[in-house]
């Protein structure tokens, strides 16, 4: 069976793709919309609008006993938006930037124990703990903010007496984010065992 | 004494190799223990040693285990 190692290129590699999954990151979700404020430029976003409804096709397009509906989900475009609406975009921005850099910092210090076999130490332990924390706080923060953004979105684009606005506390996606950081907690644990484990072997002939 | 306390044990391999005329690295070869391990144990830094390999090193110099260790007062 082969057995798989953590070489030096392995751990080269990794580090510079999860450097540009941060530098991608915060391309896109800080420095562009930051920009695009500065510039007074308009503000292009796909929402959930809450609205819903059938669309109506040609019946020379549509077979019989076929109905389109249109879940809500529309790409809205504020012409001036206000320093509010483009605030939250931006801070929503920096959060996931944030988070992801910090998870890119941990990741890779923990790679880099991993690659000099100091696998069970205490400072892997804590780099999983706080990896666990950085992905519930990171991920508590994003959809929190991003809702209050997606909020300003359409608060600015629709007549509020005839809207009504709701903010996502969890979806899909969150729930998969908190498992995993579950999951990276009770790996914490376990190599906090391994090292004392370690701890008892270490001098061993 | 609690088992929670250093240990007094020293180790006297280096005598009983001296002794016997035999260098570290031909009882590694001989016990199939690598010699960085023996010279831990030699060096007084080990904390544990397995029956096993206290069994291949009696058999190999042909001592005892009290001829090994001893406890230092």
């Amino acid at each position: 069976m082969p057995t798989f190692t953590f070489s030096r290129a392995d751990s080269a590699a990794t580090r510079i793709l999860l450097s540009l999954i941060f530098a991608g990151t915060a391309l896109v979700a800080l420095v562009l919309p930051a920009l695009a404020w500065l510039r007074g430029s308009a503000l292009t976003r796909v929402v959930d609008t809450g609205l819903a409804g059938t669309v109506t096709v040609s019946s020379a397009t549509l077979r019989p006993g076929v109905e389109l509906t249109w879940p809500g989900t529309a790409q809205v475009r504020l012409e001036d938006p206000s320093g509010g609406v483009w605030a939250w975009q931006v801070a929503a921005g920096a959060a996931l930037t944030l988070a992801v850099g910090i998870g890119a910092v941990l990741l890779i210090g923990l790679l880099r124990r991993i690659q000099q076999e100091r696998e069970f130490s205490k400072s892997t332990v804590l780099l999983l703990r706080l990896l666990a924390l950085t992905i519930v706080t990171g991920v508590m923060a994003v959809t929190l903010l991003d809702s209050i953004a997606t909020a300003e979105i359409i608060g600015a684009a629709f007549d509020q007496d005839k809207m009504s606005v709701s903010l996502t506390v969890i979806s899909v996606p969150q729930v998969v984010a908190l498992a995993i950081a579950l999951v990276v907690a009770a790996s914490a644990e376990v190599i906090a065992r391994g090292e004392r484990l370690s701890e008892d072997v270490e001098g061993l002939v | 004494m609690p088992v929670e306390d250093p240990h007094r044990i020293v180790c006297r391999l280096d005598e009983v190799l001296a002794q016997r005329g035999v260098t570290l690295t031909a009882l590694a070869e001989q016990i199939g223990v690598t010699v960085v391990n023996l010279s831990v144990l030699k060096n007084q830094r080990a904390k544990a040693v397995r029956f096993s390999t206290l069994t291949a090193l009696c058999s190999a110099l042909e001592c005892q285990p009290g001829d090994l260790f001893a406890v230092q007062d």
